[in-house]
């Protein structure tokens, strides 16, 4: 590093970076107090839209280094597939009887109408640019039938977990807050006790989450690896999704309530799809509106 | 101009890249920031502080790509191009130590901003956990990537360099 034969910066320099630091400011005041939104159609199409192209390309390229290594594996594969065909045609037809059977039955018993929620299929397509916010953006908008503040779910060896929940939707891809975000707070209960609390993310994807104001009382029947569900007080999530386990916890001196590190069941490093609920009991303030 | 807007879409066009191909982070889930970088290295090399434009621009574009709130991403790479620019006045440009200091220096710089924002606009703002292992991973990560992006980058100087026309004979 020389430190002769320098200038020291102009004016203009000084003024630039004043203006634009006090021009950003402005924006973030306006933009944190809800009074300005960006245009949905260029924060709805255009952001969207790159983003689904960028994921396509990303997909397109490991499809097809993923084909070429596949290629060795399918002649091999080929022979054996051709016997299984065979045996899969045969029960193929008598799946087809079982399934019109199974329904007739459906229709006798009056199940047709199956008070299940219903649950969107989508593929996570990005995420936030930055640590600091740990958004997802998933591929299905507004006009799937996605709404803020629905709960997300994913499937993972077996185990159906809680992800996050939608904070924006957009007219075809929507963000997803996932439980490990900062700003991200499910009510939850031990599963085996019923005792209540409040889970919160850490703001990192390998970090555990926190369980607040589990009370103290608890820890004498509160082991690792109990299992920890959403009890459905905050009306965003239905009840008995599962969060994850307990990993450790502590009491703090003088305090009332235990603080309980839990493991998410799902691990979000490995999450493609996920699943929008439409939760019918949620009563939140923009549940249905658009956004 | 012509600089500007190459250095404005490269830094864009790392947005994209941050958010889709490497969402799945580099170590341990952390995302380096390599728009951040492209904006440094901006900042740098155009003393006249046209990196301050291209950081506003390449911020409020972040800020539509996070679900932070506009302005947040905006506020942070303009403070943090303003810094470079000041730097590159007291500094000359080096294959490894500065432009590590540049994306440390960010790094932290944004550690304590975030810190700064939150106080005021309590709203919706995430902080950074200055001292968490994450943290430390990210600092790390930003200083590595910002040497590797000013090494390529330093090939392409002429095309992101606001170097004024020569006064005619």
């Amino acid at each position: 590093m020389k430190n002769n034969g320098f200038h020291r910066p102009s004016r203009t320099v000084h003024r630039k970076a004043a203006l634009f630091i006090l021009l950003s400011l402005s924006i973030l005041f306006v933009s944190t107090s809800t009074v300005f939104r960006v245009p949905d159609l260029f924060h709805g199409y255009v952001i969207g839209n790159i983003q689904k192209a960028f994921a396509a390309v990303s997909s397109f390229v490991s499809r097809t280094v993923g084909a070429v290594s596949e290629l060795r594996n399918i002649k091999k594969d080929y022979e054996a597939l051709l016997a299984k065909m065979q045996e899969y045609e045969l029960k193929e037809r008598e799946f087809t009887s079982l399934i019109e059977e199974n329904k007739r039955l459906k229709d006798l018993l009056g199940l047709t109408s199956f008070p299940d929620a219903k649950k969107i299929a989508a593929h996570i397509i990005a995420r936030d640019p930055g640590n600091t916010y740990s958004s997802f953006v998933i591929d299905k908008g507004y006009n799937e039938g996605i709404r803020k503040y629905m709960p997300v779910i994913a499937f993972q060896d077996g185990v159906e977990g809680l992800v996050g929940k939608i904070i924006d939707v957009k007219a075809s891809t929507s963000t997803l807050q996932p439980l490990y975000d900062q700003r991200f707070f499910a009510a939850a209960r031990l599963a085996k006790t019923r005792a209540e609390g409040l889970a919160n993310g850490r703001g990192f994807r390998d970090a555990p989450m926190t369980l607040l104001y589990i009370p103290k009382t608890e820890m004498d029947t509160l082991k690792q690896g109990d299992i920890v569900v959403t009890s459905g007080l905050d009306q965003v999530f239905p009840q008995d999704i599962i969060i994850g386990r307990v990993g450790s916890y502590q009491l703090n001196e003088f305090s009332s309530s235990l603080v309980i590190e839990v493991q998410p069941a799902i691990d979000l490093s490995r999450v493609e799809y996920v699943f929008a609920i439409e939760n019918q009991g949620a009563l939140t303030p923009y549940a249905g509106g658009k956004q | 101009m012509r600089s500007l807007f190459i250095s404005l879409s490269a830094s864009i066009l790392m947005l994209f890249i941050q958010s889709t191909w490497l969402s799945h982070g580099i170590v341990f889930g952390i995302i380096p920031d390599l728009a951040m970088s492209i904006v440094l290295f901006s900042s740098f090399i155009n003393k006249d502080g046209q990196g301050i434009i291209v950081a506003f621009i390449a911020g409020l574009i972040a800020d539509m790509l996070s679900a932070a709130p506009l302005g947040y991403y905006a506020f942070l790479y303009v403070s943090c191009a303003y810094l470079a620019t000041l730097l590159s006045y007291v500094a000359e440009k080096d294959i490894f130590i500065i432009p590590f200091l540049l994306g440390t220096g960010a790094a932290i710089a944004r550690g304590i901003l975030t810190r700064f924002v939150s106080w005021i606009f309590a709203a919706n703002i995430n902080t950074y956990q200055i001292f968490s292992a994450e943290f430390g991973i990210e600092l790390l990560a930003d200083g590595f990537f910002t040497v590797l992006v000013f090494f390529i980058l330093t090939f392409f100087q002429p095309l992101l360099e606001n170097s004024p026309r020569k006064a005619l004979p």
